[in-house]
């Protein structure tokens, strides 16, 4: 069984209050993925199927050998003792009538024979001849001919001892006994029927392929059972491994008895230990180093709070001509500046913590859109292309922030070109698109747009931004579960496009 | 002269927005602490008190509180953006109005001086609704013939409600009218306020019979009935 720690979360770092995560788009369903992949079709050469394979294989050879053997043995002691009963039977009964047939003539010697013929069925059960001269004499079954005994039996038994031999007749096995009486020229034969014999042989087989059949079952289950002992732990690593590899850190199997899959099984813990402490320590590092960017954003705030309060006292106070003026306009900008990059670099911190907070409002678009741009004066620069109103379910100080990002960037790149600004829907997405006429962006560069201090122009080492706008812009379209891409217009300038999906109506809590 | 009460514990930021306020026509006084806030506001008399919100030993917050018990005088909070969630707090405990760290002199100013307009006196006539008497022209409000204490913002927002009674106003157009905010106003200011103008005017302010929520658009003061 997979078993699993409780969850630790090493790259948190500790905030005083618990606000609202931003919420992530979820990835596309990836555990039914995995799942489905466990689930493989029973291989032909899979280890299962050879473990049953070899199982089955060594159930019929035994069964086949026992059965071989033991069938040999039952037949031969058989065959033995019908043999030596047989032939007692038979010389008692030859000797019986030796005397009288020797002395008896001719029709007397039919009339004992008959007799004879007729004890000895009576007595056996089996059917007798009697030949003189190769002329039968009396019989006990009137099918049987001559030639129905073997050559070679006819010759041992005129010798006067006591021969037989097992054969065929009909098809039906026979043992046949067969004796002379010396002087006589008289054969006397005995058919001794072997079917109950062959029929008890028969059963045996019969009964020998079923226990055959039994084991071989029977070895099948053990195969399978034995089979599910070394497969089973086996699968569970491999499931475990493949959640390790996801991602799963706390991931652990269970640790059985002392073989050698309990080995693998340590073996699998000892690593996935190795592998969390690092990786914990690699996350732990990050978010110290993350915390350290977040703290000293904090502390630089404080006095700058105090600065930015009086630049505008400072602005006033230098009259013009004042040779001190220059400088006092420098650092009223500078403080400005810094107090911009301290604010975006706190709001980076925010997303890097997972705490950035969305506040969702029904806002109109549009009117967001004309307030932002009334607000930084930009309106008679951008040529707008949209509806009358379109109400959406945002936070509105985010969207304000990425559309004066948009605008803000293709007014500076865009050259004198006009800026043009489209809002449309495409599907169940919203979109904004804001198009400049300038040179566009340098193919180089377009992956790199939306990375934190990115700047596409070398030469222009310092810009006005703080160099974190548009990587910030992107963030918050990704709270939003939304999307900001940068790309060239076929027909020149710079479009950036926000897809912000648009949420089902009541959608606001 | 408006005179104002900064409540800051960083000498820096309490010094330069003491100078910047100062420059924009206010009389300042300034508190480091709570305590101090707390000690000096009933002797200064201030039009208005600026707050931090983050102030060792009795935070903003209580500050806020506490003064709240007596006084409807104006209060505006000095927040940080990170600290969301102390808006919410910060307005819960009555405060009229919130500025984001760091703050921009000019926007500070800005909102004192739309916080005191509140006050100003309108030329206007008597309009009863129900228990509750406003009277627009002495900026009094009576239920059954008792005045009700209110701040001079839940003043201003049963006046501009009472001016359009009937008349369904957003929260952004509350925010326009009454915090004189521009269109990224804070539709909090004008929730928190309505439950405090509520609970002050209101029998049962969980079913309010005059001031209505109008769904999914914002609030509305029924017309006096006949």
């Amino acid at each position: 069984m997979l078993r699993q720690k409780p969850p630790r979360t090493p790259g948190t770092p500790k905030t005083p209050r618990t606000p609202r995560p931003a919420k992530r788009p979820e990835l596309p369903r990836r555990a039914e993925r995995e799942r489905q992949r466990h689930r493989r079709p029973l291989r032909l050469t899979g280890l299962r199927m050879r473990l049953l394979a070899a199982f089955a294989a060594v159930a019929l050879l035994t069964s086949a050998a026992v059965t071989g053997v033991s069938y040999v043995l039952t037949r031969q002691s058989l065959m033995t003792r019908i043999n030596e009963t047989s032939v007692q039977q038979f010389e008692a009964a030859v000797n019986q009538y030796k005397q009288q047939l020797a002395d008896a003539d001719a029709d007397a010697t039919s009339t004992a024979l008959r007799n004879l013929a007729g004890d000895l069925q009576i007595a056996g059960g089996n059917d007798w001849v009697v030949y003189k001269d190769q002329t039968r004499l009396a019989t006990t079954n009137d099918t049987l001919s001559y030639d129905t005994v073997p050559p070679s039996l006819r010759t041992t038994a005129r010798k006067g001892v006591v021969a037989w031999q097992r054969a065929k007749v009909d098809g039906q096995p026979f043992l046949i006994l067969g004796s002379s009486l010396e002087g006589k020229d008289i054969e006397i034969y005995d058919f001794v029927s072997l079917q109950p014999q062959q029929e008890d042989l028969n059963r045996l087989a019969q009964n020998s392929g079923i226990a055959s059949a039994v084991a071989i079952a029977i070895s099948l289950a053990l195969g399978l059972l034995a089979s599910r002992g070394v497969l089973l732990p086996l699968r569970r690593l491999g499931i475990a491994a493949r959640r390790l590899g996801s991602g799963k850190l706390d991931t652990r199997v269970e640790v059985r008895g002392n073989d050698e899959v309990a080995d693998v099984s340590r073996t699998f813990n000892e690593t996935a230990d190795a592998l969390e402490r690092s990786i914990a320590e690699l996350r732990s590092l990050e978010a110290s180093s993350r915390r350290f960017v977040a703290d000293v954003s904090h502390e630089l705030r404080t006095p700058l709070t105090a600065m930015t309060a009086v630049t505008d006292l400072l602005e006033e106070a230098t009259d013009v001509g004042d040779e001190s003026a220059p400088a006092a306009q420098l650092i009223v900008n500078e403080t400005r500046r810094l107090a911009r990059l301290v604010e975006d670099l706190m709001e980076v911190s925010r997303f890097d913590a997972g705490t950035a907070q969305v506040r969702l409002e029904e806002v109109d678009l549009v009117a967001l859109v004309h307030g932002c741009l009334d607000a930084r004066g930009w309106t008679g620069r951008v040529t707008l292309h949209v509806p009358e109103s379109l109400p959406i379910v945002v936070d509105q100080r985010r969207i304000d922030v990425i559309v004066a990002n948009m605008v803000g960037n293709a007014i500076k790149h865009g050259g004198e070109g006009p800026v043009e600004l489209f809002i449309g829907t495409s599907g169940t997405n919203l979109l904004l698109q804001v198009r400049d006429h300038g040179p566009g962006i340098p193919k180089d560069a377009l992956e790199h747009i939306f990375e934190r201090f990115y700047k596409a122009d070398k030469a222009r080492g310092r810009s006005e931004g703080s160099g974190l706008g548009l990587s910030i812009a992107y963030e918050n379209a990704h709270v939003h579960g939304g999307e900001l891409t940068g790309a060239n217009h076929p027909e020149g300038g710079a479009v950036f496009t926000l897809r912000l999906p648009v949420p089902e109506p009541g959608g606001l809590a | 002269m408006p005179s104002l009460l900064l409540v800051e514990d960083d000498a820096a930021i309490r010094t330069a927005l003491q100078l910047a306020l100062t420059r924009q026509g206010h009389q300042v006084a300034t508190a480091a602490s709570g305590e101090e806030a707390l000690a000096l506001y009933k002797s200064v008399r201030p039009d208005l008190i600026v707050l931090d919100v983050m102030l060792p030993g009795v935070d903003g917050f209580e500050v806020c509180r506490q003064i709240r018990r007596t006084e409807q005088l104006p209060i505006i909070l000095l927040t940080a953006r990170s600290d969301d969630i102390d808006v919410v707090v910060g307005l819960e405990s009555g405060a009229d109005d919130y500025v984001v760290k760091p703050v921009q002199p000019r926007v500070l100013d800005a909102r004192i001086r739309a916080v005191l307009r509140r006050g100003d006196r309108e030329t206007s006539d008597v309009a009863v609704y129900g228990d509750l008497t406003v009277d627009r022209s002495a900026m009094t409000v009576s239920k059954r013939g008792t005045p009700i204490p209110l701040t001079p913002t839940e003043l201003k927002l049963v006046m501009e409600l009472s001016r359009h009674a009937g008349q369904a106003l957003s929260r952004q157009q509350l925010l326009r009218l009454v915090w004189e905010h521009d269109y990224l106003g804070d539709s909090r200011l004008v929730d928190a306020c309505v439950q405090r103008l509520r609970a002050k005017v209101e029998d049962v302010p969980a079913e309010p019979m005059l001031i209505k929520t109008v769904r999914g658009v914002g609030y509305r003061l029924d017309p006096p009935r006949a």
